[in-house]
C-alpha cells in the first residue's frame, strides 16, 4: 500500500466522521455497512505477502537421526535416492515427500561446518538444487513437471557427490530417451524418467567409488 | 426489504469506491537493465519481440499496464501473479542467476512453453496478443534449445 493511498484512506476516514456528526442514525447506515464490508475485502485481499509464502514439509528425519558426520552429504543422498526410487514406480506424492525432505537437507548441509572446496561447491549449486526440491515438492500429481526438476538437481547432486565424497558406492546413469542423467545406489537399472512403462532403459556411465 | 437493499447496495459501492484508493506498488523501473537476457545472449529480434510481448509483463522489471489494472482489486490481483511471477523468473536480472541457474532457468522456459503452461491462459484470455502461435513457440523453443546448448558445452 503507497502513502498516498494510506493518507487518502485518513482523509476518507474523517470525511465518515463528520457524516456521523451531522446525519442522524437512519441515513448512516449505509455507511456503517460499507465500512464493514471495506474492513473484510481488505482483510481478504491485502495480504499477499502471507499467501505467497511457499510452505515445504518439515522433515521429520533430516536431523536427528543423521548427527553431524562432518558435513556429508547422508541426508541429502537418502532423501535424493527416496525421490529417485519414488520417480521410477510413478509414486508422485510420495516423490513429493521425498523432496520437500530433501529441501530441508540441503538446508540443513549450508549450516555444517565445511571446508573451502566444499563451501565453494555449495554456494555454486545449493541455490539451483534447493529450486529444484521446492518446485518437485509443490507440483505433487503432476509428475511430468516433477521429471523436468529432477533432471537438473539430478545433475546438482552430482557434483555435491564429486565435491562432498560419498560414503557408499554409487552410479550415474544416463538414459538417451529422456536425454538425462540420475545417480542411483544400485547398478540395475530403473529409470526415474519414464517410470514404470521403461524402467530398464538406459545404462551406467559411472561408478562413484566411495571415500 | 427495500431499505435493506439500498443499504446493501450503498455498502457494496462505498466499498468499491473506497478500495480503490488503495493502489498496489507498480512494477515499472522505466529502464533498460544491464542485467537482463537481452544483454547477456544474443538474442534475435523476433525472439526478442516474443519475451517483450508475452513475457515480460509478469518476468521482468517493467510491467506495461492497460488500463483495468487501476481498477481495484484487478490490480491487486495482477500485482500478486507479478511478484509471483518475477520470484520465478526475471528476465531483467537474469544475469543475476549463477551458470547453473541460468542453464536451469532457460530449461524451464522451454518446457513450460512447450506444455503450454505459459504464457498462463487466464492471461493470454484478457491479453489476446500475447498468445503464442505455433511458429512463435517454435522460434522460441529453438532458440532456448541453441542457448541451452552453448551454455552445456
Amino acid at each position: 500500500m503507497t502513502a498516498i493511498g494510506l493518507s487518502c484512506l485518513k482523509h476518507e476516514i474523517a470525511l465518515l466522521l463528520f457524516f456521523y456528526r451531522n446525519l442522524n442514525l437512519k441515513v448512516m447506515k449505509p455507511f456503517i455497512f460499507m465500512v464493514a464490508i471495506i474492513a473484510t475485502t481488505i482483510a481478504a485481499c491485502s495480504n499477499p505477502q502471507k499467501s505467497n509464502a511457499k510452505t515445504v514439509i518439515s522433515s521429520p528425519q533430516s536431523s536427528p537421526k543423521e548427527a553431524p558426520q562432518n558435513a556429508s552429504l547422508g541426508a541429502v543422498m537418502t532423501h535424493y535416492l527416496h525421490l529417485k526410487n519414488a520417480l521410477a514406480s510413478d509414486n508422485t506424492k510420495e516423490a513429493a515427500t521425498a523432496s520437500a525432505q530433501l529441501h530441508t537437507a540441503l538446508a540443513e548441509l549450508g549450516k555444517q561446518l565445511l571446508s573451502s572446496a566444499q563451501k565453494k561447491a555449495y554456494s555454486d549449486i545449493s541455490a539451483d538444487a534447493l529450486e529444484n526440491a521446492q518446485h518437485i515438492a509443490d507440483n505433487g500429481g503432476n509428475i511430468k513437471h516433477q521429471r523436468e526438476h529432477f533432471q537438473g538437481l539430478s545433475e546438482d547432486i552430482y557434483d555435491l557427490i564429486k565435491a562432498f565424497g560419498t560414503s557408499q558406492t554409487l552410479y550415474k546413469d544416463y538414459c538417451p530417451m529422456a536425454k538425462a542423467t540420475w545417480v542411483s545406489e544400485v547398478k540395475d537399472i530403473k529409470n526415474p524418467y519414464l517410470g514404470k512403462s521403461m524402467s530398464t532403459c538406459g545404462s551406467v556411465k559411472e561408478t562413484i567409488s566411495k571415500k | 426489504m427495500t431499505r435493506l437493499k439500498t443499504m446493501i447496495l450503498g455498502g457494496l459501492v462505498g466499498a468499491f469506491v473506497m478500495i480503490q484508493f488503495i493502489q498496489p506498488d507498480r512494477n515499472d523501473s522505466g529502464q533498460v537493465s544491464k542485467q537482463s537476457l537481452t544483454a547477456l545472449y544474443h538474442v534475435p529480434d523476433n525472439v526478442t519481440q516474443i519475451l517483450q510481448q508475452s513475457c515480460a509483463n509478469c518476468h521482468s522489471n517493467n510491467t506495461a499496464y492497460p488500463w483495468y489494472t487501476h481498477v481495484q482489486p484487478v490490480g491487486w490481483w495482477m500485482a500478486r501473479h507479478i511478484r509471483k511471477g518475477k520470484a520465478e523468473l526475471n528476465l531483467d536480472e537474469f544475469a543475476g542467476y549463477s551458470d547453473r541457474r541460468r542453464v536451469s532457468k532457460l530449461r524451464s522456459m522451454k518446457n513450460q512453453v512447450m506444455d503450454g503452461v505459459m504464457p498462463l491462459t487466464s492471461y493470454t484470455l484478457i491479453h489476446r496478443d500475447a498468445r503464442l502461435s505455433k511458429e512463435q513457440k517454435q522460434q522460441l523453443v529453438s532458440w532456448l534449445d541453441n542457448t541451452i546448448d552453448s551454455l552445456n558445452q
